[in-house]
């Protein structure tokens, strides 16, 4: 590795760092191997101690500690706790860290055996209610994102290596998209969440003409009763809106708001829809 | 309002334009409205004059703004030193430009934001970009139908301001000579223009009438103007209508007089970083924000209000005349409904 | 000599997922051989129960970090397939391209970062960027181009952006393709080099008889849809993957199992090669012959191998699509799609073997029943068998526990699981 770096004139301790993933696709973590042009120079800013899915060499010795992934089963509360005791900094990776995920669309059954059977007939299997880290330890910063940007990444790890207050955009994607000068996605008939998702992703979806899903969870002041609104008046279906709404968990209370008035389909009667308060 | 054209007007065939445009691209930078390959129109830096497909009929999806207030800009980088950040102001040459095909709203906003980039402190940024540029100007004969420049002042027809005012009247353009520079383009090129006569100057004054007659909304600015400086504008109104933002920012970064921006210091490693200057917005809840987290202006509604109330009344007092330039854009790009053609119309409502 | 082995390893690293070996040998004789797969399950194929198909791709994607678009391939095709719907040769061609750079980014990731270490006596990649920084920068360069070419394509390298049912919500910039093509072009020496470098790694000799399942292609060398076949001679259609997978659950797997003509097969780039190796670019097939790999091979490790030979499948077999894009004008990018009653299966090969994403859907177009069947899970039970082979194999040889763990780490690895994917 090149010399210490110093900032300000002040050297730079690498902070050690440990990667963990709970359940997940581990999509967040690779994207950090996904980073060829940058990827030698970050890893020179932190020393990673713990990384399982790149390296075979393991220690606790972590100050900061990136956990990706929901808990969905209870050996995970035991692990997310021992990496709790262990790192100074937990930093929930990712989506299914910060709000479930994915994962949690399996909240929508309120009979949790009828999800088992329905992926393994009578084996036993344990799980359970999808969970965000936040419902049992203490989260000291989130990063938002299925997947997680890695720029923004680097720049919150740089900003904490460098002892700087990390800060999220308060604005909405909507915005970002604005500004890449894009076709307002509402205008080509597609549903999209931007005017009340939390920027910080340079409205990658948008920009690809995708709408948006969400995953970022809400924008502070995020208008979502107005957005509802504005999306029938443009012809989208309640359902629409919220297979986008439910489908990473930041909105979830609002989802749950719409979910009662919801069409059920015959199918999902069996298990009731509707999300237990946790 | 008198719009009979200067006695100091020429013609300029329509098939002589593109021979003209040639000899200008020779020696400016030349940026026009030009229709791309998915149709759209926006003022473009046209490299290849015979590629382009000139379109003055349309009005342009963008402003001149972003050529003079680029949406983001670096105005330095800096290196952290053991004593403290050393800044490197970035040098930049602006070649000179020409803007041809602007039209009157357009052209009225770059007069707007003269005057806010120069009134107290001159802006080097804003003044090395506009510094060199040569505005041609063509007038609306036929306003789309979200236009409401007829309600603000700034059009269909331009009086004064810009370098040539071109105006269509069918073969021909007539041209009437405003600044210096446009006056200079004339003599330099006089081949390409012949004497105005007295029947086209006629025309010219038969096009304004027809084109004020085509606008398809009467959008009564005067009279929200007038109850912004009584103070009369119902708090519902603010109210209804900051519910329904959505705090995308599209109408101020559409706005061509929409001016207001952000600075800030990105690091590019531990040892120096740049210092950028971004579009902002006032309808943003960050845009007030202060140092210890403090925020004086905290609801939803007073965004809104710190708008419209800017536009139409505290640029009427500061200039005699509001900084909307009734182009339209912000009515076509809000999807919630929280234009300024929405919030002129509710006032009217409320006042009947 | 020494006789007796205990080997334990708990969460497996340089593997996606959570799995663990455990082998115990006790005076020569095998007691114990285990592979076991705790990760937990996520129950996708519940969740979509009730959504509408849209929804399909976009979650049934977010499965696997790795190949994602894989996945999302595989559901697009799946819908496509239930409701009728052809998608057009620039559509085909377009999906074909993305699905190579994918595979050229897992194999790349597989080869250098998680496997090279083992032969180059390292446990991760990050002290191989002092000792072979060439090596490093090789891989880094080859990776840059996948995913590059990834993000140009599908809008994004990890979950794709643009891929829907039906098409493309955007097509690439021609310009941008023909900047990927002589890049491709410029990547042979580095794939030769590769080839070098994988040549004088010692590969461990074992083998054991196996069944290799993969597609079957009929004009080329084949990654989505078609026919499927096994080396034992089992021929079936892509609606028929149930005959293929036959999954069972069992203790010690949170994932399914599969098996076929035996109590277990194996999937992934040895199998594909095994199945089609006449289709191979003339090429590759050389390098194949190079590196001594030709069918039928046994030898698990050889799964290494055979990436490295398909790496220059695709990169070849990608200038020559990206040819064909660019001989025509673009038409349009994506058609529209009527929802109807039915049911619908895509089978793709994506990194590490075949992949099945199935449903079956209401008139109104939701989703009534669910499954996907991962490379991986079909070849869990592959492994399993092959760590009993190794272990009866080095049982009696006196080897250190620590050798005889690296050799059963270094066959796991082999496989390249996906063990999150494969429990989903």
């Amino acid at each position: 590795m090149s010399e210490p770096l110093s900032y300000l004139g002040v050297p730079l301790a690498r902070p050690k760092v440990g990667f963990f993933e709970l359940s997940s696709c581990e999509g967040c973590q690779l994207q950090l191997l996904n980073n060829e042009a940058t990827l030698l120079d970050f890893l020179n800013l932190v020393e990673i101690v713990n990384f399982r899915e790149g390296m075979s060499e393991r220690g606790d010795n972590y100050d900061i500690a990136f956990v990706e992934g929901s808990v969905t089963r209870k050996d995970e509360i035991a692990r997310l706790t021992a990496i709790r005791k262990h790192a100074k900094i937990l930093v929930a990776l990712g989506s299914c860290a910060c709000f479930g995920g994915v994962n949690q669309l399996k909240n929508r059954f309120r009979d949790l055996e009828w999800v088992k059977k329905e992926v393994y007939d009578d084996f036993p299997i344990e799980t359970m209610e999808v969970h965000p880290l936040a419902d049992f330890v203490q989260v000291d910063l989130e990063i938002f994102g299925c997947p997680i940007k890695k720029e923004e990444v680097e720049r919150i790890v740089t900003d904490l290596v460098l002892g700087k207050t990390v800060r999220h955009p308060e604005y909405p994607v909507c915005m970002e998209c604005k500004a890449n000068e894009n076709i307002c996605l509402f205008e080509l008939g597609e549903p999209c969440l931007g005017p009340i998702t939390r920027a910080g992703c340079d409205a990658w979806c948008t920009s690809n003409r995708r709408g948006c899903w969400g995953c970022r969870g809400p924008a502070e002041g995020a208008n979502l009763k107005q957005l509802e609104e504005i999306m029938r008046t443009y012809g989208f279906a309640r359902e629409t809106i919220l297979d986008r709404l439910e489908c990473f968990g930041g909105f979830a209370s609002f989802a749950d708001t719409l979910r009662p008035k919801a069409k059920k389909s015959p199918v999902t009667q069996k298990a009731t829809a509707g999300r237990k308060k946790s | 309002m008198v719009h009979t054209a200067a006695t100091d007007s020429h013609l300029l065939k329509k098939d002589h334009l593109k021979g003209f445009l040639r000899k200008l691209a020779k020696e400016y930078r030349l940026v026009a409205p030009v229709r791309n390959r998915h149709g759209d129109v926006l003022f473009t830096v046209i490299d290849d004059l015979d590629a382009a497909e000139i379109e003055l009929s349309e009005p342009p999806q963008n402003s001149l703004k972003q050529f003079f207030l680029p949406q983001q800009e670096q105005l330095s980088t800096y290196t952290v030193t053991p004593e403290g950040y050393d800044f490197h102001p970035v040098q930049a040459t602006i070649p000179p430009t020409i803007y041809f095909g602007v039209h009157p709203c357009d052209l009225s906003a770059v007069l707007y934001m003269d005057v806010v980039f120069s009134r107290r402190q001159r802006d080097p940024f804003y003044l090395r970009r506009r510094h060199g540029s040569v505005l041609i100007g063509v007038n609306c004969n036929s306003p789309s139908p979200n236009c409401f420049c007829n309600a603000t002042g700034s059009g269909p027809f331009l009086e004064m301001g810009s370098d040539l005012q071109l105006t269509d009247l069918g073969d021909r353009f007539l041209v009437e000579t405003g600044r210096a520079p446009g006056q200079a383009l004339i003599e330099r090129w006089q081949g390409f223009f012949s004497p105005s006569a007295d029947k086209d100057r006629a025309a010219h004054y038969q096009a304004f009438l027809e084109a004020r007659g085509r606008f398809s909304r009467q959008v009564h600015v005067e009279q929200a103007i007038r109850q912004l400086e009584a103070d009369t504008v119902e708090e519902k109104i603010w109210q209804e209508l900051s519910l329904r933002c959505q705090d995308c920012g599209g109408c101020a970064y559409l706005c061509p007089t929409c001016t207001c921006f952000t600075i800030s210091d990105q690091r590019l490693d531990a040892a120096s970083g740049r210092r950028l200057r971004s579009w902002d917005a006032c309808t943003f809840a960050g845009f007030t924000a202060m140092a210890g987290d403090h925020n004086p202006v905290q609801a939803k509604t007073a965004a809104i209000r710190q708008r419209f109330t800017h536009k139409l009344r505290d640029d009427v007092r500061l200039n005699g005349r509001p900084s909307c330039v009734g182009c339209g854009r912000c009515v076509s790009i809000c999807f919630g409904g929280t234009d300024i053609v929405r919030f002129v119309e509710r006032v009217c409502q409320g006042s009947l | 000599m020494k006789l007796s082995c205990e080997v334990n390893v708990h969460h497996l690293t340089r593997v996606e997922g959570h799995g663990n070996i455990h082998i115990s040998i006790k005076n020569g004789v095998v007691k114990k051989a285990q592979w076991e797969v705790v990760e937990t399950p996520r129950f996708f194929e519940a969740m979509l129960v009730g959504k509408h198909w849209e929804n399909a791709p976009y979650v049934c994607g977010r499965i696997c970090g790795i190949c994602s678009i894989g996945h999302t391939l595989a559901s697009i095709r799946a819908v496509e397939n239930a409701f009728g719907i052809t998608p057009s040769t620039q559509t085909a061609n377009l999906r074909l391209l993305l699905k190579h750079m994918e595979t050229l980014q897992s194999h790349i990731l597989h080869l250098y970062f998680l496997a090279a270490p083992d032969f180059l006596g390292a446990g991760s990649v990050l002290p191989l960027a002092t000792t072979h920084p060439e090596v490093v920068q090789r891989a880094l360069r080859l990776k840059l181009l996948a995913n590059d070419a990834c993000d140009i394509i599908g809008g994004r390298r990890l979950h794709p952006t643009r891929t829907v049912v039906g098409g493309f919500t955007m097509l690439p910039e021609k310009g941008a393709l023909e900047k990927i093509r002589q890049r491709l072009l410029a990547s042979v020496p580095d794939l030769l080099a590769s080839a070098e470098l994988f040549k004088t790694f010692a590969i461990p000799d074992f083998s054991r008889e196996t069944e290799f399942v993969s597609l079957k292609g009929d004009t080329g060398y084949p990654f989505i849809g078609g026919g499927l076949v096994s080396t034992d001679g089992v021929v079936k259609k892509e609606h028929q993957y149930r005959a293929m997978t036959n999954e069972y659950c069992q203790k010690g797997f949170t994932s399914k199992l599969s098996k076929l003509s035996r109590p277990s097969f194996a999937v992934g780039a040895l199998a594909r090669l095994n199945n089609n190796f006449t289709k191979l670019h003339p090429t590759a097939r050389e390098i194949s012959k190079f590196l001594g790999l030709v069918p039928v091979n046994h030898n698990p490790y050889m799964g290494n191998v055979a990436q490295l030979v398909e790496c220059v499948q695709v990169v070849l077999d990608s200038v020559q699509l990206i040819d064909t894009l660019l001989g025509s004008p673009w038409q349009e990018a994506r058609q529209p799609v009527k929802a109807k009653k039915g049911e619908g299966v895509g089978a793709v090969e994506v990194p590490r073997g075949i992949l099945y994403h199935y449903y079956k859907f209401d008139k109104e177009g939701k989703v009534i029943k669910a499954d996907c069947v991962i490379p991986t899970s079909q070849n869990h039970a592959n492994i399993l068998h092959d760590i009993e082979a190794l272990a009866g194999q080095y049982a009696k040889t006196g080897k250190q526990d620590r050798e005889i763990e690296l050799l059963a780490e270094m066959l796991v690895r082999a496989y390249d699981p996906c063990i999150s994917c494969s429990v989903h």
